[in-house]
């Protein structure tokens, strides 16, 4: 009876963890993003000063690496004397944080108004394209500038605003793979078991749906944060005083010429954070693509 | 006779084709006035080719599409007059193809006790208890419970499928082709098995099927579709010894036999290789 | 290059195709399988052979390997594996894909697939043709509505503009036949290829092949999980197990009576006209400690 009793292979869990340890691209994003998150959660214990304290007599001190830069400001100062560093990094905070919410944000929109077009087709589906296209033909920055303009530009603003912005992908993405998975079989034997339609869709397709809205949404991350930088430089998203990257380009972009680490290092977080989770995400799509069954 | 436990009363199905810019509107009729009664305890085998419109009978029958016209009748009452929930109580599907049905995110203990939580009426360690109690009697192992579909072959795939469809207890079970994605000898497995389950648990089923000689093993009345009409219904040895319709003859000169086995030829007791 | 006329049934020449000790060895990221462990077959003109096994008992790969159309990764092995004079151990991957078409031929199970789907069925029967033979297009179309109409192909010349697409399951695998026969070939290998099929269609299918096997010569090999159709059309069958060839011999020897204690299981397995659940019971469980590793 050896054949009837026997477990064969990997859980689908294992099977994963096996793929990931083999992707060096993955390993490689996840390791920067993980030391980015703990830096960002770590913020106020590792900034040597107070992101906020400004001191007018230590105006654009060079860093360390320059001739006359000190120890004390490592990566020297701003026009209004802040520390540079400090600032840099609750920056992390301010990108991650944004980021992630307008991700989890745009994702909860896009998975549901994708999952209904997908599972009802029809004229639901007609009114789901619909959006989307209103969505697609929709200018962010325009957008932004009036909601901007009437709300002001408070953290939790931008975030809905990027939430609003960014569910396309997700929904075209999610509404692709419904289609598929609506004619499974497992499908209609829910169906004929008397589960009720937000079961259907929650319970039995969501776990299905998790693989291509974990890759989506790591490189809605990504987008998320390059579109708030954006914004903050523009003026239309965070305000000052908050230590926002994008901020902190826009408030040096006169010194372009005559200091440009201060455009430099906020320029080369936006881009370590960004490459850090689109090498994740592309890794997970490899290692979730291959096993569609898994 | 006893009363019928499922009744099919002329029930038509049609369906309206494409009607696109390109695409002339049409028809399709999938079933033309097809009646039959189903009583408990027997096995009744609907045999068809593609196109003979099985398929949307088991999907009717499975309250899963209304019929265009006719009726059917559960212990007497129209299926509409039943909820959902109720009528998946009494009529349970076990479908082709294991590796479809399941769900490949879910563990074997979470997809036996689903028409249990859907039903949700027993705890957590009431429902473990029934997964645990008929993992027994289709003779799977419990460290089995928190396996992945993808983990277990095609004849385990097709047990935990037969176990879901038990654990609520109906009294009608569908099986829709639930052997030609196996092997032969995992098909006599289950075969047997579903046939072993019939006494356990006072099962009725419609088994749909292409494959006469299945039919033959376990049917006791054989219903012949053909484009969607019932062309004969009769006693499996009645069928199989002297059809009346030209379909069914053609039907049954076709399948492939293999010859008789020898008295020479046992089973052996086990392997002695 | 071919044979003046159809050799006798019964007493077969020298072989068309022939394989000792083939192995094949596929690399898989969690190691080697050894999909086909020493598998010696032989088919000869006339003579049509039954490769019988379930799934995971190496009978696909067995064919495709005996094509050479196996992956990369896959190694391919043989004390000896000759089509006609040709060894295609050695040949060239150009000279193989001649041979393929020209002197054997597959037949698959699904022909939707081997079919090219935006091409007319005329177009592919004729290109198959032109490609191996230098005939006039006149000449090739000529040909294809004579083959269509021998597999029985309705209105055969009007059939030749249509799209696989427009064809039944039936149609495109009579379809698939004729254009396996294009070339002439000695050999034709086909995996499956009624499994796909209603039982009415498997039927006239499988007449049509031993009919046209008959006719013209040729070696067949037929590889089925269907013990009953091998067993319609077959004259020698091996019955394949774990990679091995666990039994081999004349279809009405074997399949009455069968020594390995694996035919005899899967036979038990099978059910038969006139066998009823109460009275007989299928044979299940019997073997199943035959376990991995064939047991030897």
């Amino acid at each position: 009876m050896s054949q009837i009793l026997e477990i064969e292979g990997p859980t689908p869990r294992q099977l994963l963890a096996r793929r990931a340890a083999g992707h060096p691209g993955f390993l490689i994003g996840t390791t920067i993003l993980s030391i980015l998150v703990l830096v960002a959660l770590a913020a106020p214990l590792l900034a040597p000063h107070d992101p906020y304290a400004q001191d007018l007599t230590q105006r654009l001190l060079p860093p360390v690496w320059a001739e006359t830069g000190t120890w004390n400001h490592l990566f020297g100062t701003d026009a209004l004397g802040r520390d540079y560093l400090s600032r840099i990094l609750h920056g992390t905070r301010v990108s991650l944080l944004i980021g992630l919410c307008a991700a989890v944000g745009s994702g909860i929109i896009g998975a549901m108004l994708g999952m209904l077009a997908g599972y009802y087709g029809g004229r639901v589906d007609n009114v789901v394209t619909f959006f989307i296209s209103v969505r697609l033909a929709l200018p962010v920055v325009l957008v932004s500038l009036a909601v901007v303009s009437i709300f002001g530009g408070r953290l939790w603003i931008v975030v809905a605003i990027l939430s609003l912005l960014l569910w396309d992908r997700y929904a075209v993405v999610v509404r692709a793979a419904t289609q598929q998975l609506r004619s499974r079989e497992f499908v209609t034997a829910a169906l004929a078991m008397g589960a009720s339609t937000p079961r259907i869709l929650l319970g039995e397709l969501l776990p299905n749906l998790a693989g291509p809205l974990l890759v989506v949404g790591s490189l809605e991350v990504g987008h998320a944060i390059l579109l708030e930088s954006a914004l903050s430089f523009l003026g239309l998203g965070v305000q000052p005083p908050t230590p926002s990257w994008g901020l902190m380009v826009a408030e040096s972009k006169g010194m372009i010429f005559y200091d440009a680490r201060l455009i430099a290092l906020p320029g080369a977080a936006i881009a370590l954070t960004v490459m850090a989770i689109n090498l994740m995400g592309d890794g997970l799509r490899d290692i979730l693509s291959p096993g569609g069954r898994a | 006779m006893t009363d019928a436990l499922m009744s099919v009363r002329d029930v038509s199905r049609v369906f309206s084709l494409g009607h696109g810019p390109f695409t002339r509107q049409g028809h399709l009729r999938a079933l033309d006035r097809v009646s039959f009664d189903l009583f408990p305890g027997e096995v009744l085998a609907v045999v068809g080719e593609s196109g003979s419109g099985k398929s949307t009978l088991s999907r009717i029958m499975l309250g899963l599409d209304r019929p265009s016209g006719g009726e059917v009748l559960l212990e007497g009452k129209p299926v509409e007059t039943y909820r959902r929930r109720a009528f998946a109580r009494i009529v349970q599907p076990v479908f082709q193809d294991p590796y479809s049905s399941l769900n490949p995110h879910k563990t074997v203990r979470q997809l036996i006790e689903m028409p249990l939580v859907i039903a949700g009426e027993e705890g957590k360690a009431e429902r473990l208890r029934k997964v645990r109690e008929l993992l027994d009697i289709l003779r799977m192992p419990t460290r089995m419970l928190d396996a992945y579909p993808s983990q277990m072959s095609g004849g385990q795939r097709q047990r935990v499928a037969i176990a879901r469809a038990l654990i609520s207890r109906p009294r009608i079970v569908i099986c829709d082709e639930p052997t030609s994605a196996l092997d032969v000898s995992v098909q006599a497995q289950v075969l047997n098995l579903l046939m072993e389950l019939r006494a356990t648990f006072q099962l009725t089923y419609i088994f749909i099927s292409h494959d006469l000689s299945v039919v033959e093993y376990i049917a006791d009345r054989v219903a012949v579709l053909q484009e969607g009409k019932l062309v004969e219904l009769a006693d499996v040895g009645t069928l199989f010894a002297s059809p009346r319709c030209d379909y069914t003859r053609q039907l049954l000169e076709s399948a492939l036999t293999i010859p008789r086995v020898e008295e020479s030829m046992r089973p052996p007791d086990g392997p002695n290789l | 290059m071919k044979m003046a006329s159809p050799p006798d049934k019964t007493t077969p020449g020298r072989p068309v195709l022939e394989a000792r000790n083939l192995s094949v060895t596929i690399a898989t990221p969690r190691g080697e399988v050894k999909a086909v462990r020493g598998v010696n077959l032989s088919v000869a003109h006339g003579e049509t052979l039954g490769i019988v096994g379930e799934s995971g008992s190496g009978k696909s790969v067995t064919s495709l390997a005996l094509m050479r159309l196996m992956p990369s990764n896959a190694d391919v092995t043989a004390d000896r594996l000759v089509l006609g004079e040709t060894d295609l151990l050695s040949v060239s991957e150009r000279r193989m894909a001649d041979l393929r078409g020209q002197r054997m031929a597959m037949i698959f199970q699904e022909p939707m697939t081997a079919l090219n789907p935006v091409l007319t069925i005329g177009r592919q029967l004729v290109e198959t043709h032109r490609r191996h033979r230098r005939a006039s297009v006149a000449e090739a179309r000529a040909h294809a509505t004579d083959l269509l109409d021998r597999v029985g192909v309705p209105r055969p010349s009007e059939r030749l503009g249509s799209y696989p697409h427009q064809l039944s399951g039936g149609l495109r695998q009579r379809v698939m036949i004729a254009m396996a026969l294009m070339c002439d070939p000695d050999l034709i290998i086909a995996d499956e290829p009624t499994t796909a099929l209603d039982v009415t269609i498997q039927a006239q299918i499988l007449d049509l092949l031993a009919e046209i096997q008959a006719e013209r010569g040729l070696a067949m090999i037929f590889i089925s999980h269907d013990i009953g159709v091998v067993a319609r059309i077959a004259h020698q069958v091996q019955v394949m197990y774990g990679g091995q060839t666990v039994e081999r011999g004349s279809v009405t020897d074997v399949l009455s009576r069968p020594e390995h204690p694996y035919t005899r299981a899967l036979l038990s397995a099978v059910p038969r006209r006139g066998m009823r659940w109460g009275r007989d019971k299928l044979g299940a469980a019997t073997w199943n400690g035959l376990g991995e590793g064939g047991g030897e």
